[in-house]
């Protein structure tokens, strides 16, 4: 109290209060501005601060998921994914001195200088706003291993810069540090791997890259180009994780920042009915004949007549999809199911099966066969051999062209047509690979008057080789008609099956019957004096049809030209597999008799012993010891 | 001169004053532990996941290997190359044990009809 008085009882002087006033409005005036800067940061610019904080730290990372693997039905791997690098560079980072790092990176990377030095120039970018910013990131190469970017690293570490660093200050030497450390870096990436090469080529398929607009970025994407690979794409790719967080100076994440995390989920490995120890044999034995009779192209399909399964598929000429860009498309053509041809005496056994199913026809009714020339509709037909009579089983093992005319004329144009229909032709299998085609099998009112004599050899009507096989699977099923299956089922990551898939009957076309007595048939073709006959095994009784279409060229049949196949199943009365051979043009040997057949025979000796199918005819030695006991 | 009753602190406020002083700091302290805590955490979690993702990319390495080890032809290849004199066993060379064959069960029912019914 005392003290207070003391200062009311001394007023300030006048310049006193003069000076406390000017500070006070000087205090004032410094909070005021602080609370307009408060203001403008906290509030009215608050946006646009906080976006730019946001951008100088925190960043959105792609998580690319695995892709999932394609199997074959044991297991082993046909395609996977490997961790590869996408190397890139901050041009802002690197600066003036772009052309050394192009000039040192260049014979690592197997680029050009030139080509680099362009990327690693420093460059601006007008971004949405019209603000103009400096490139901090340029793509140098994509799918770099991970031994290459170890190369990379070292080049980097071992930069000069054509300055004494020693007389540098320690600000000087740290720029070129961090170029050095942080001007080259890599973000994740990921090839399709094929362990196999080309085993298979055609049927798996290959990848190729595309972008992709998200609503976090754009995403570079392996997608499916071609087989399974597009087919199963869905199935294959995954969902991508994102990983929300903060980087330091140095690009260094700080994990304490992470704000979200998300993992991402691999695709589902596709388990395949293919079996790649018979497709090896298959693509071995195709190999040997495609350079013994020089075709255009060979190709070979091994089916379960029961089931539908594909077990082997091959095309010659093949690829590797590890390396496309050797390879040219031509090569990358499933032939099987994308290329069609009139499919010539094998049609026969078609035909005839639904002749046997209607009772139009049997087993031992005798046809006059015009000893090899036919007139009909005003066309001429002939045979191979001047031929008289034959029965119908004798028209199927010679391959009398005017004995199955003769037969589709008995069935009638309508019930041909109904019955090429039921065996599949003219329409697509539904095998899931892109590029299949339905084939032609014309309407019965644009059939010409010859049409009926010509269409029950196999002309005037086209199909894949696909159908005519699962045609003649049919009638080793029983007259049942399958849809051909070449995916197993999908697996998880963690070896559970999510989707299992079963064997799909179509139809059936013709009764078991008549299957039976196409297949008496069948066997004689193979057995006896047929065309057929060097496809025989040793143990196992085949039933099987050559086939040797003349091409059409220039509008005509050709006499030097032809398509030729064999398609045959074994054991005959109990079939395991369906094998079928197919070459385009072979230019050593006509006949599919000499060619195809042949092929057939290797493959179905050694796919029966890799498969242990029970033999069916008794050896000539009976007892052969087998562990030191004989099995009689 | 009459001396304020309060003019003095107790020692029992100083004591409160140190307490919370004391608090104040190890609350301080603590505070830069937990982030430094953090921080080295988020390094070492860092790291474990660098080293993970090492680990996984190896693995996959030596799975593809395997699987390119394991393909028919460097199998069949190998075998040739080392002459070891193997062969594919004749069917009359192998012993069939009665098994329950475990195949794919094909369903009664058919897919499709017959298409010149649909076209109809």
């Amino acid at each position: 109290m005392a003290r207070v008085k003391k200062i009311t009882e001394k007023p300030l002087a006048a310049s006193q209060y003069r000076w406390l006033a000017c500070m006070t409005f000087c205090v004032i005036c410094g909070f005021g501005y602080l609370v307009y800067t408060l203001l403008n940061l906290q509030v009215l610019r608050h946006k646009e601060f906080s976006e730019a904080a946001r951008n100088n730290t925190e960043r959105t990372f792609f998580r690319q998921p695995g892709r999932g693997d394609i199997r074959d039905r044991n297991g082993h791997l046909l395609a996977t994914s490997k961790q590869v690098e996408t190397v890139c560079a901050d041009p802002k980072l690197i600066g003036t001195n772009y052309m050394r790092v192009a000039y040192q990176l260049a014979p690592v990377l197997g680029m050009s200088a030139a080509e680099l030095g362009e990327k690693l120039r420093p460059r601006w970018i007008e971004d949405k706003d019209g603000n103009w910013i400096e490139v901090q990131y340029a793509v140098l190469k994509r799918k770099v291993e991970s031994e290459e970017w170890e190369n990379v690293k070292a080049a980097m570490a071992a930069l000069d810069f054509g300055v004494d660093e020693t007389k540098l200050t320690q600000k000087q030497r740290a720029v070129y540090h961090r170029v050095r450390q942080k001007g080259v870096f890599t973000t994740p990436d990921q090839i399709r791997f094929y362990p196999n090469e080309s085993l298979a080529a055609h049927v798996i398929g290959f990848v190729g890259m595309q972008e992709r607009t998200t609503p976090r970025g754009k995403v570079l994407e392996t997608r499916g180009q071609d087989g399974l690979e597009l087919t199963m794409d869905s199935v294959l790719t995954g969902v991508h994780g994102w990983r929300l967080t903060e980087t330091d100076g140095l690009r260094r994440e700080v994990v304490a920042f992470r704000e979200q995390d998300v993992a991402p989920r691999p695709g589902l490995n596709v388990v395949l009915t293919l079996d790649a120890s018979i497709q090896h044999i298959v693509e071995t034995e195709v190999a040997a004949a495609h350079a013994k009779h020089s075709p255009i192209s060979t190709a070979c399909l091994v089916v379960r007549p029961k089931t539908g399964e594909i077990l082997a598929m091959a095309n010659l000429p093949n690829f590797n999809p590890n390396l496309l860009e050797e390879g040219n498309a031509d090569a990358r053509r499933n032939r099987l199911i994308a290329d069609i041809s009139e499919p010539g005496s094998t049609f026969k056994a078609m035909v005839i099966s639904g002749a046997f199913n209607d009772g139009t026809v049997n087993l031992n009714d005798p046809f006059f066969c015009e000893n090899g020339r036919f007139r009909y509709g005003g066309l001429p037909l002939s045979d191979h051999h001047p031929y008289g009579t034959l029965t119908v089983e004798g028209i199927i093992v010679k391959s009398s062209n005017i004995g199955a005319a003769k037969i589709g004329i008995k069935m009638g144009q309508e019930r041909l047509y109904e019955v090429i229909r039921d065996f599949g032709f003219g329409s697509k299998t539904g095998i899931p690979l892109p590029g299949e085609r339905s084939g032609i099998v014309w309407p019965v009112h644009k059939w010409r008057k010859p049409s009926i004599t010509r269409i029950p050899m196999g002309h005037e009507v086209a199909s894949t080789p696909l159908q005519t096989v699962m045609a003649m699977a049919a009638i080793a099923n029983g007259g049942t008609l399958m849809k051909p299956m070449l995916i197993d089922r999908f697996v998880d990551e963690a070896g559970q099956t999510v989707a299992d898939f079963h064997p799909t009957p179509v139809r059936r076309v013709i009764s078991e019957e008549a299957a039976r007595k196409m297949v008496t048939a069948l066997k004689s073709a193979v057995a006896t004096e047929g065309t057929g006959t060097k496809a025989r095994l040793t143990y196992y009784t085949v039933a099987g049809k050559t086939g040797t279409a003349q091409k059409i060229i220039n509008k005509q049949y050709s006499h030097e030209k032809h398509f030729v196949s064999f398609i045959g199943f074994f054991p005959a009365d109990n079939p395991e597999l369906c094998i079928a051979v197919f070459m385009d043009e072979p230019k050593r040997g006509m006949y599919a008799g000499e060619t195809a057949a042949p092929v057939f025979a290797k493959i179905g000796e050694r796919a029966a012993n890799y498969l242990a199918i029970a033999p069916e005819k008794k050896p000539e030695k009976t007892a052969l010891a087998v562990n030191g006991r004989t099995n009689n | 001169m009459k001396k304020k009753p309060g003019g003095r602190l107790k020692p029992k406020t100083v004591g409160w004053i140190m307490v919370t002083f004391a608090v104040l700091c190890l609350a301080g302290l603590g505070f830069l532990w937990e982030k430094r805590q953090i921080h080295v955490l988020g390094r070492e979690i860092k790291k474990l996941e660098t080293d993970l993702d090492k680990l996984r990319r190896e693995n996959e390495a030596r799975r593809r290997t395997y699987a390119s080890m394991c393909s028919p032809g460097e199998l069949d290849a190998r075998a040739r190359k080392m002459n070891l004199g193997l062969s594919v066993p004749q069917p009359e060379q192998i012993v069939r044990m009665t098994e329950p064959v475990h195949g794919p069960a094909v369903p009664k029912v058919f897919a499709a009809g017959s298409p010149n019914e649909t076209n109809n």
